[in-house]
Order: structure tokens, then sequence, then C-alpha cells
């Protein structure tokens, strides 16, 4: 065995010891298909007065990311999508029709005079929470900001025995007539709540006014037990097409098929853990190209192995039959991976979610089959063709 | 020196072609007249989807269709793994309606084990079908240069023209047997080209190698001789790549059905259009310019 060869070989044991690693302790992320859960698009809405802006946009992102967080989702996902959608992906929640409600409701928050001047919006508001009043009726309990809180006072002040109108999104929710003056910047909204509609109303009023008005243009919801089914059967049978490869590969060229074998399970472990690395989410169909590349990463190998068969049909030795058959063969493999990873390129800055998600994983599927096919194959075979009774052994050894 | 299978005679692959061509007649017929079977992805509407322990009985189908139709008329209703699964597919409903359809609907079915729930508006889809065709257009563009730069030209159209045929065959064979065309289709589609450019580069370079050996010899002969060269490989991979999904083909379910049908339809038309789309163009090609 070379130095060359041992140092490959080292290398190769490195990465594949890091690849092992990063399986054992990163999780999968799996996509809604998988997982069930709710994904809606939202699309901000022209009004008069309000323009969709990028920052308007974000500031819409921000209010949804709080509500949000007050339900309490496990890695929930918002993005910008296009110039005025937002995408919200919420996995494995439980009471899709709730987040739902919350999520696209405006909640703009205003106090009117008897007139229909508005006072205050909700943006004045510190804090929110539910309360009790005497009889047991829910009620929320807002804190108004210093700034709030004054101009409120001079209202209330000005305004005794008049009556204040509370309105959420253009809808009259209590109209109570002012007592006395109101100086500490405290006021409850009492209405006909259940106790429901009153946590969901101090939600809304704690994360805030969305800046636009958004409509729900898009609503998936799945739940968890669907894709759990298609995925293990998905798993169980990739399993058996990837034992069909292997036993095809050992039956049509023997030792080297095998060694193409591991190197196959070398490329399985890696690009697992890769995606693993880049947090990239599996879905059923992403399930199904990891299988289906499973059989295409073998194609150099499929492609090498006939050609060192070629060659030593020729007469040459096994050592030479294996460096022309490498060397002939690898011209044509990097000319179609290169065209290959050049179109993901292109969808890749092109395309949109899912195809860009695609696009990812099929360069990383031909970047890392090629590692596998030909270094990983390579320095296994040289390493096998340094023990003298293979040199001899041809037949077994597949050629 | 082994026998060759002579691939690109003249009557053999003008043959080929007139098939191949047919086919994709056949299929434009279909997809003018009967269209593609769309998935909800691609419309717009709202789908809702049970899958049930038990067998629905005919009674309760019937009671669900009504209900779909009261909302909206031409709402569809589909069932599937005799009675187990349940599809109730209408226009764009709000939260208000999908909700009212869903608490009716759940009424009739009593227990159910999943339940999945789709709504589109018609801006989402419209945008999803542009930004993909414009993708591949442009990947089409760069595949273009690429080869131009590595092999020729002349290779170069006809390696894209087997890429046009492989993604028109497989909307074809959607249109004829009426299989849905959903986001996972897109996925198909982008694979087998990618598949379909490495079996045609592969044959390229053996035809290239063998250029530079005998500069002076006719094209035909030479690229029948590079397709024989290769086929080894060919068949290989084919069976490798085929094994690998036929498990999910047998035993994989309806959801992944269409995708893996289009994959394995795919990888035979791209590894057939090769010879006979892409180098038999090549062969008529150069046979005019001879003469």
């Amino acid at each position: 065995m070379n130095i060359k060869t041992q140092y490959k070989t080292a290398f190769i044991v490195l990465i594949l010891g890091a690849a092992i690693v990063i399986l054992l302790t990163y999780p999968f992320r799996f996509g809604l298909d998988i997982r069930g859960g709710i994904r809606v698009t939202l699309q901000c809405q022209k009004v008069q007065g309000v323009e969709i802006t990028d920052d308007a946009v974000r500031r819409t992102i921000e209010v949804i990311r709080n509500r949000i967080d007050q339900l309490g989702v496990t890695e929930p996902s918002i993005y910008k999508e296009g110039t005025d959608k937002i995408v919200v992906e919420l996995p494995g929640i439980k009471d899709p029709e709730k987040a739902l409600e919350i999520i696209g409701q405006t909640a703009l928050l205003e106090f009117k005079d008897e007139k229909g001047n508005t006072i205050l919006t909700g943006s004045a508001l510190k804090n929110a929470k539910v309360e009790f009043d005497q009889v047991g009726q829910p009620m929320v309990r807002v804190e108004m900001n210093p700034e709030g809180a004054k101009i409120f006072a001079d209202f209330t002040a000005k305004n005794v025995g008049k009556q204040v109108f509370i309105v959420l999104d253009g809808k009259v929710i209590s109209n109570p007539v002012i007592k006395e003056p109101i100086t500490e910047g405290v006021g409850v909204i009492t209405g006909k709540f259940t106790i429901d509609e009153a946590q969901k109303l101090a939600i809304l009023l704690r994360a805030g006014a969305l800046p636009v008005p958004v409509k729900v243009i898009e609503n998936r919801t799945i739940d968890p037990t669907l894709g759990k089914d298609t995925m293990e059967s998905a798993y169980r049978n990739g399993i058996i097409g990837g034992i069909l490869v292997i036993l095809f590969m050992i039956i049509v060229f023997r030792m080297m098929g095998l060694v193409a074998d591991l190197a196959l399970l070398m490329y399985i472990i890696l690009d697992l853990a890769v995606l693993k690395l880049l947090n990239a989410t599996i879905t059923l169909p992403g399930i199904a190209g990891i299988i289906l590349s499973i059989g295409m990463a073998v194609d150099a190998n499929c492609l090498i192995f006939a050609r060192m068969r070629e060659e030593y049909a020729k007469g040459k030795t096994p050592m030479a039959s294996l460096d022309s058959g490498f060397r002939n063969a690898l011209r044509a493999i990097i000319d179609s991976n290169v065209t290959t990873i050049l179109a993901a390129l292109v969808l890749y800055i092109y395309g949109t979610g899912p195809i860009r998600g695609f696009a990812v994983t099929l360069s990383l599927g031909v970047a890392l089959s090629m590692f596998t096919s030909i270094t990983v194959t390579r320095t296994l075979l040289e390493n096998l063709l340094s023990i003298p009774v293979f040199k001899k052994a041809t037949k077994l050894l597949g050629l | 020196m082994k026998r060759e299978i002579n691939f690109l005679g003249k009557s053999v692959r003008r043959f080929f072609l007139i098939i191949s061509l047919l086919f994709l007649v056949v299929g434009m017929v279909f997809f003018f007249t009967k269209g593609l079977n769309y998935s909800i992805d691609f419309q717009s509407g709202s789908l809702l989807y049970y899958k049930l322990s038990s067998p629905l009985t005919s009674d309760q189908i019937a009671k669900i269709r009504n209900i779909a139709k009261s909302l909206y008329e031409k709402a569809t209703v589909q069932t599937g793994s005799e009675g187990k699964e349940i599809w109730i597919r209408t226009k764009f409903l709000n939260e208000e309606e999908v909700k009212k359809l869903s608490s009716e609907v759940e009424k009739v079915l009593g227990r159910y084990d999943g339940k999945e729930l789709t709504t589109i508006e018609p801006t989402i889809s419209k945008e999803l079908r542009e930004k993909a065709i414009l993708a591949s257009i442009l990947a089409i563009i760069i595949m273009l240069v690429y080869i131009t730069v590595r092999f020729r030209f002349d290779f170069a159209i006809a390696a894209i023209l087997s890429e046009v045929y492989v993604l028109l065959a497989t909307i074809a064979l959607f249109s004829i047997f009426q299989l849905e065309v959903g986001p996972s289709f897109i996925a198909a589609i982008l694979t087998l080209l990618g598949y379909d450019i490495n079996d045609t580069i592969i044959v390229f370079d053996r035809i290239r190698e063998n250029m530079k050996q005998n500069p002076k010899e006719n094209f035909t002969s030479l690229a029948n001789r590079s397709i024989n060269q290769t086929l080894a490989r060919t068949i290989y991979t084919v069976l490798t790549t085929l094994l690998a999904i036929t498990p999910l083909l047998i035993w994989g379910g309806s959801v992944l059905k269409p995708f893996i049908i289009a994959l394995y339809f795919g990888i035979i038309v791209g590894t057939y259009d090769t010879i006979y789309i892409a180098l038999t163009l090549l062969c008529e090609w150069k046979d005019l310019h001879s003469s």
C-alpha cells in the first residue's frame, strides 16, 4: 500500500467518523406533511392610507411572531415570500383553528369618543391581561404607557358622563359611560366574553395590531398521524430498495460490487448527516428522492467498473485497468454531474420554496455520490489490490 | 470483438423516432382535450381529506356528497382504499365555510383517524407555476451553454431536445392516465431531467473519445459503437435505479404513487431517448449535411 493511499484512507475514515457523530447527535427536521401542523400563507391587503412597504411587511411578521410565541408552539417558522406574502408554519399544533384566528386578526384596538374621533389606539398599551369581575365574568384589563395614560386622563376628565367606545377592527366591543376621570392609565374592557375569547383578546392586545391587514390565501392543516404512517412505509420500502441495489452490485461486480456497496453505505450516511447539518426540511417526496438517489449513486461505479472490465479485456493488469478505468470514466462523470449541478443552481436561485429545497438535495446527492463512488471506491480498491491474493483473483474481484 | 447491436440503422431509428413522436401526438391530443388532473396546489379551491379505520357506507358517502353540494354545486367527493379514505373538493372556501363543512361532514363520519385540510387562492398557484417554468427555461439555457463548451453546439441542441422529450412524454403520460399533478410532480420532472442529461452525456462522452481516435469515421457508425460500449453501464444503472424505488411503487401507498410512477416511466424514457431522440436526430442531421 503506498503512502498516498494511506492518507486517503485516513481522510475517508475521518469524514465517516464525523458524519456518524453528526448523524447520532443532530435531529432531523421533518416537513409538515410528515409532522402534521398548519401552514398558512397570508397576503398583506392594501387599505387606504397604508402602503405595503418592506418595512410594513417586516413589522407585520414581527407582530405575528409575538402572537405565536404566546401560543407556545415549538419551532414555528415565519418568513416573507414574494413582496407581500407571509408564510407561517406551525408544526405539530393541537388547535389549528384557534391559531389561525390569532394569526390573521388585525387586532386594531381604538378608543373613540361619541363623535367617532379616535383618542387612543392599541399602540398606547403596555400590557393586557384577563381578570374577572364580581360575578365571575371575564374581562380584559389594559395598562397604558405614560403618554397614553396622560391623553386618556385628559380625555376622561373632560368627558365625564359621556360614553367611550372601545372598538376592535371596526367593531364596537364595549361602550362604558365615564363615571370619573381615569388618571392611572388602567382600563378594563368588558363585553360578553367567554374565557377563551378574553384570553385571545389579551394575546392580541399584548402582541399589538398588525401594521397592515392580512388575508389568508392558503391554508393547509395536516393531522400528525397521517404523515407518520406514510413515512414509516417509505422508510421500510427504502431499506428494501437499498438492499436490492446492494445485492445487485455484488451479483454483477462481485468484490468490486461489494466495494461499491461500502461506498454506497458511506454515501447514505454522509447524505443524511449533511441534511441534518443543513437543517434541511425532509418531506415525503424528499424521502422518495433520497431513495432514488441510492440507486443513482452507484451509476458512476457501474460506469467505472464497466470501463475497467473493457481495459482488462484489452490485456492490462488489474492495477493498470483500475487506473485507466477511473481516468476514462472520470471525464464523463464530471461532465454529467457538473451539468446537473449547474441546472440545480439555477433552480435554487430562481425557484420558490419546494423547488429550492429540491435543488439543494439534488446537488448535495450528486456531489456526495461523486466523492463516494470515485474517491472512496478507488481508495478501497487500491487497498484491496495491495493484498497479493487479489492481484491474481481477478474473477473474484469482478474484472 | 463482440458483435455490435445496430441501434441506429436508418430504418430502425426512423421507426422508433416515429413511434416516439406518435406517443407525443397522442399525449398532446389528451393534453388539449382532457388536460391535466391538477392537484389543489395548482388550482384554487379547498380540499378536505379524512382517513378512517373502517370503510364508509354508500349511505354515508351520499350524505357527505349532499353536504358538499349544498355548499358548492360543483363539489366533488372521491373515496379511496376501499372507502377508508375520502376527499372532498370544493371552490375556495373561507374559514367559516370550511368550519361549517368539516363539522357537518364529521357528524356523518363519526370517528376518523386523520384529517387534512388545504385551501388555496388562485394567485398562489399561478405564481408557483410561473416560477417553475421560468426556472426550468433558465436551467435549460445554462445546460445548453455548458454542453456547447464541453462538446459541440449540435450535441447541446440534441441533448436539450431529449430533455424536452422526457418532459413532454411524462406530461403526456399524466394526461392520458389522468394521474394527479402536484408539487411532487415538479420534483419528479426535475429529477428526470437530471437523470436524462446524465445518461445523454455519458454516451456523448464516449462519442467524443471515439471521434478523437477516428476523426474520419462516419458519425452513425461511431455513435452506434459508442452506444454499444456504454450499454453495460446503461443497463446496470437503469436496473439499480429502478430496483431502489420498486418497493415504494408496490407498497408505497397512495400519497407517493404518482411521484414514483413519474420517476419509473421517466427513467426508462430518459434512457431510451438518448438513443432515439438525441442520437437519432444527430444522425439525421449529419446525413442531411453529408448528402
